[in-house]
């Protein structure tokens, strides 16, 4: 295409430079701003601090950075600007001597012709043959000059070509991005371990700035890829001493970093934390939105504004749950480490928390909910799921362990508030298999050497059942249901659940909601404790002087009041011992 | 996570103006935009660079806002963590 030298503004250019500067102030401004949160930080001591140091220096570094790149992107702009106005101002000059040409020649050929004409005639004088030889003569100049413009025409069309060129190049240079253009594409012909090398060596605010085939092509890496990669970035580490390129991973791409199987639990807590608390920033920013729009909502469009809000209202409350789970008390588990294993941005949020250090933990157990979980129960699941560690640390062999509250799956909604029938059918817990069985093999990927054990309740089991039985490599050493919903009548008895040991527990429940979810599924499923089915029962009865679980929850005592209604992992219950007991053996 | 609390020293208006810059900072971060071209070049090799350009600032400076909102609500949450510790232990010893 041919460049036209009138095109463009360079005013607007010169402005857009200016715009840019402007932007370099508030940079500037916002990392002086946190250069001074880390100097009033001063007197904060501990191991919050340290990492909190870590991440707070990136900034104003990354700042500078990107200051230095808007500096080369000014440079661009303010030269390209200079080019344009002065090709312009050549350009002008050129088509206004190219009109007095063409007007030359149109007044050259009118008197030539003329003059041809007298030179031609019977009384012709020697003075007409000169006039029209003079006029030849100045035909021959003006097409000379004719042909000389459009020369310096066609050579300002190359220069503006030349600028335009020059331009494109400056503003996709190195230096202005930090990254050369053509990296993406190189970054996806690159082997593993050069694609790998290269991610680690980019500055986080660059990291950040990669498409999403950066991501994708992480995500996709084997566990065991990733675990040498990482490893060798810095060693394993920990929340406060890990290296400079994990951080950077950590913060720039925290959604996939937090889910990558092969990174070390820790950074996936940090990374976790960060794209959990973005999330809840975005829900605060549309539950605002949405209260704005209500109120400016006419009759019409009230009851779509109202619903509106109360889904990104229900979304903000998941959301803040989730993040509640690092600070909210538990019993009897103090000092315990608390890990975000995993969070998924999606709708509904998905996530899972757990209460120990899955990098170390000798024991680790997966506790899988059921029918109407979302993260809004992360903490009372994690509250159970205390009780069950806590129980496990009366013996000597339960002194390391965890536990994960994995809500890692689209639960079915609750049939008996909603009226949704999901939870007879299979198809929310085939996808939720999937989902778990992913992340039990990448758990099993990174701690080959731990025991794994699977606690499920109510549609959980049902989901759990289904990932154990298709996936016989996870290792699993006890599956534990409590309040199953069913097992998949595909899945024939406990031998075709791929764990060392199968429990049971089936309570005599009020309202029997168990029981009408076993019964009225389709396909059928089976009750787990029917004893040809093969697994060993837990007595959810009253055992030994304890309390008889009455309700379908996990989870509804917390100060285990004997004349209150006891869930599956309300204390003093048998089938929180045995629970804790299956998961240890 | 876990923090221990043992070597923890920190008081609260610390935190509240670690909180407080960095929340400042996040919304210079955030309110700092990259201006558009309006068709200013006239020229669409150097506009499809520029807006490339554009792209990359507005997510690097994104990264800038995402981190200081991070850190202004890591600095709350330890004092959260804090407060929640002491209410705790005065529980304990209260006998509650």
């Amino acid at each position: 295409m041919t460049a036209d030298p009138f095109a463009g503004d360079p005013g607007a250019v010169a402005k857009l430079s200016s715009g840019l500067a402007d932007h370099q102030d508030d940079l500037s401004a916002g990392a002086h701003g946190v250069a001074r949160a880390a100097e009033d930080a001063d007197d904060w001591r501990g191991a919050s601090k340290d990492r909190f140091s870590v991440t707070v220096g990136t900034v104003p570094r990354a700042a500078r950075r990107i200051i230095g790149r808007l500096d080369a992107a000014i440079d661009v702009l303010d030269t390209y600007a200079d080019d344009v106005r002065a090709i312009q101002d050549e350009a002008e000059r050129i088509r206004a001597a190219q009109l007095t040409n063409a007007m030359e020649v149109a007044a050259n050929t009118v008197s030539l012709s003329a003059a041809v004409g007298a030179a031609a005639g019977k009384d012709a004088t020697e003075t007409d043959g000169r006039q029209a030889r003079r006029l030849r003569s100045d035909a021959d100049d003006v097409a000379a000059t004719a042909s000389r413009l459009q020369a310096e025409w066609d050579a300002l069309v190359e220069r503006r070509a030349a600028a335009d060129r020059a331009a494109s190049a400056g503003l996709s240079d190195t230096e202005v991005l930090g990254w050369a253009p053509s990296y993406s594409g190189t970054l996806g012909r690159m082997s593993d371990a050069d694609f790998l090398a290269a991610v680690a060596a980019m500055p986080p605010e660059v990291l950040a700035a990669q498409d999403r085939s950066v991501a994708d092509r992480l995500a996709g890496l084997p566990p065991e890829t990733v675990q040498a990669w990482w490893d060798g970035l810095g060693g394993r580490g920990s929340g406060g001493v890990h290296s400079a390129a994990q951080d950077a991973l950590i913060t720039a791409l925290p959604a996939v970093i937090g889910n990558l199987d092969g990174v070390p639990y820790w950074a996936r807590d940090q990374a976790n934390r960060l794209s959990a608390q973005r999330a809840s920033a975005r829900a605060q920013d549309d539950v605002d939105a949405a209260r704005k729009a209500l109120r400016a909502a006419g009759p019409s469009a009230r009851r779509a504004a109202q619903q509106e809000l109360d889904d990104a209202a229900e979304r903000l409350a998941a959301l803040d749950n989730f993040i509640a789970a690092s600070r909210t008390t538990l019993r009897d588990v103090d000092g315990m480490a608390r890990q975000f294993v995993s969070f998924i941005d999606g709708q509904p949020p998905l996530g899972a928390v757990s209460i120990g250090d899955l990098d170390t933990a000798v024991n680790v157990s997966y506790l899988v909910p059921g029918m109407g979980t979302t993260l809004e129960d992360t903490t009372v699941l994690m509250k159970a799921g205390s009780n069950v560690i806590a129980t496990q640390q009366l013996s000597e062999g339960g002194r390391d362990t965890a536990m994960v509250t994995w809500i890692g799956y689209d639960a079915p909604r609750n049939a008996l508030t909603t009226g949704d029938l999901g939870v007879f059918g299979l198809a929310d817990a085939a996808a939720g298999a999937d989902r778990l069985a992913a992340d039990l093999g990448g758990f099993r990927a990174t701690r080959p050497d731990a025991k794994l054990n699977v606690v499920a309740h109510s549609y959980g089991s049902t989901t759990a059942s289904i990932t154990l039985h298709e996936h016989a490599d996870l290792g699993v050493g006890s599956f534990v249901t409590l309040g199953s919903a069913g097992i998949p009548g595909h899945i024939p008895n406990a031998g075709a659940i791929h764990a060392e040991r199968m429990y049971a527990a089936q309570a005599e429940e009020r309202f029997n909601v168990a029981h009408i979810g076993q019964v009225l599924s389709y396909p059928e499923r089976i009750d787990p404790t029917f004893k040809p089915f093969g697994a060993t029962e837990i007595d959810a009865s009253h055992v030994n002087g304890s309390s008889a679980v009455n309700v379908h929850d996990l989870y509804v005592n917390p100060n285990g009041a004997d004349d209150a209604d006891h869930g599956y992992l309300d204390l003093d219950t048998n089938t929180l011992i045995e629970t804790a007991k299956a998961t240890l053996r | 996570m876990g923090e221990t609390m043992a070597d923890l020293r920190v008081s609260y208006a610390t935190l509240d103006g670690v909180h407080d810059a960095l929340d400042a900072a996040q919304e210079l971060f955030a309110n700092a935009s990259v201006p558009t071209d309006a068709g200013a070049f006239g020229a669409d090799e150097v506009a499809d660079a520029f807006t490339v350009f554009r792209t990359s600032q507005e997510r690097s400076t994104g990264w800038l806002a995402d981190t200081s909102r991070t850190l202004a609500q890591y600095a709350h949450d330890t004092k959260s963590l804090v407060q929640d510790a002491d209410a705790e232990l005065a529980g304990k010893v209260g006998g509650k």
